[in-house]
């Protein structure tokens, strides 16, 4: 398994954009298809302090969240999503190393920015877990972000009509 | 500086220390529990709709997170004390007033993070040296997430008082935000603060820390070129 941000400013493979894709499908964008390679962590920031960027992903994620932490909440009880969400954040912070590691390969410098991107993760991982618990099929978009976080990657959203995935 | 009173290492211990020593230590672990999440919902979640950019979105779902991760942390402790779940329940119990702010925008969330997570700090500061441990290693854990809300609430000022609009709002937020602050600190003479100093649990009085948070919170905001405002209220 790769660690996590351990492929961050590498070429993008047939099989990433393909993920990329399904996950944009399971948020009901069809018309994003493009997927671009980010390659430093300077280009990463440009895209996400953007203020010209695409909510649509962004807005249809919460709303699936909402759907799917309600079904959560009634399967297993608040206490259990609220733990979920605490072994989340301690299995991540359990895998900082590998992310130092790519932070030093790719000269991130900026504090800010490796907190963002590790807040991304957590999100990611815990709104994985959620469809998990809810009992969401593998292909869930939630399951796909998680996914490509997991393989090293960081999915940064939409921006001029295209994906950019770092 | 360490406590006066002798280290209790273990809940299992606290069988060996007078009942009023385990009361002190289940308001305060109960406090805690109550205020992480409460704080958790109704200003880090909804935060995150604010929050301008993917950039500020992604550090304010980290925050929430780590909100409701202290929350969790107090709540183990508050189990294995054997605390009713409803007192640290906040549709129960009731949370601290400083909550009692309608969160409605942007800046108002920075202005939160930096001055109540400050007080936060000096909450969690009388932790790190409690002579309950257990109580002492969650302050530890809990510690650098709170400097780190603090820093992104000035951060995030700093950045948006650089235009003149940004800097109306920063102000505003203030204003408002301020009033609030006071009572965070409970009031002055406590009958609980004393024992909680009696025991170990607290290092200064309500007063103490209040003087000081309100004198660390008028350094920050005057860096930032901002004025902190007189508050109605002083809390105690």
């Amino acid at each position: 398994m790769t660690a996590w941000f351990g492929m961050l400013g590498r070429p993008l493979s047939d099989d990433e954009c393909r993920q990329v894709r399904e996950y944009l499908h399971g948020l009901g964008i069809e018309d994003v298809t493009r997927v671009e390679q980010v390659r430093t962590w300077d280009d990463a920031r440009s895209v996400i302090t953007d203020a010209a960027w695409d909510r649509r992903w962004w807005d249809a994620e919460q709303l699936e969240k909402q759907r799917v932490y309600a079904k959560a909440v009634a399967a297993r009880g608040e206490s259990d999503v609220l733990r979920l969400l605490s072994e989340t954040l301690e299995r991540s912070s359990a895998a900082n190393d590998p992310a130092d590691t790519a932070v030093v390969r790719l000269d991130c410098n900026d504090a800010g920015l490796f907190a963002a991107a590790w807040g991304a993760a957590n999100e990611a991982l815990y709104l994985g877990e959620l469809a998990g618990l809810a009992g969401e099929a593998s292909a869930h978009p939630f399951r796909s972000k998680q996914a490509l976080f997991a393989a090293g990657r960081w999915p940064l959203g939409i921006l001029d009509g295209r994906y950019r995935l770092f | 500086m360490e406590s006066a009173y002798h280290e209790v290492k273990a809940v299992a211990d606290l069988a060996n220390e007078p009942p009023e020593y385990r009361e002190a230590i289940c308001k305060i672990v109960a406090s805690h529990a109550v205020n992480e999440l409460y704080g958790a919902q109704v200003f880090d979640e909804p935060a995150i709709a604010h929050a301008p950019t993917p950039y500020a979105k992604w550090l304010t779902c980290r925050i929430a997170m780590e909100e409701y991760h202290h929350h969790v942390r107090f709540k183990g402790l508050a189990d294995e004390l054997g605390i009713p779940p409803a007192a640290t329940d906040p549709k129960v119990k009731r949370p601290l007033s400083i909550f009692g702010f309608q969160l409605k925008s942007w800046p108002e969330f920075c202005v939160i993070k930096m001055l109540a997570d400050l007080a936060e700090i000096l909450q969690v500061e009388d932790l790190l040296t409690c002579s309950f441990l257990p109580l002492r290693a969650i302050g530890r854990l809990t510690m650098p997430e709170e400097k780190f809300h603090a820093q992104f609430g000035k951060k995030f000022c700093e950045e948006l008082c650089e235009t003149e609009e940004g800097r109306r709002e920063v102000q505003a937020a203030i204003d408002a935000y301020a009033q609030y602050l006071p009572q965070f600190f409970g009031a002055a003479g406590s009958k609980n603060n004393e024992s909680y100093r009696k025991y170990g649990l607290k290092v200064r009085k309500n007063e103490e820390m209040r003087e000081d948070f309100l004198n660390r919170a008028r350094h920050v905001v005057e860096s930032l070129g901002l004025r902190f405002p007189p508050l109605a209220s002083a809390g105690g």
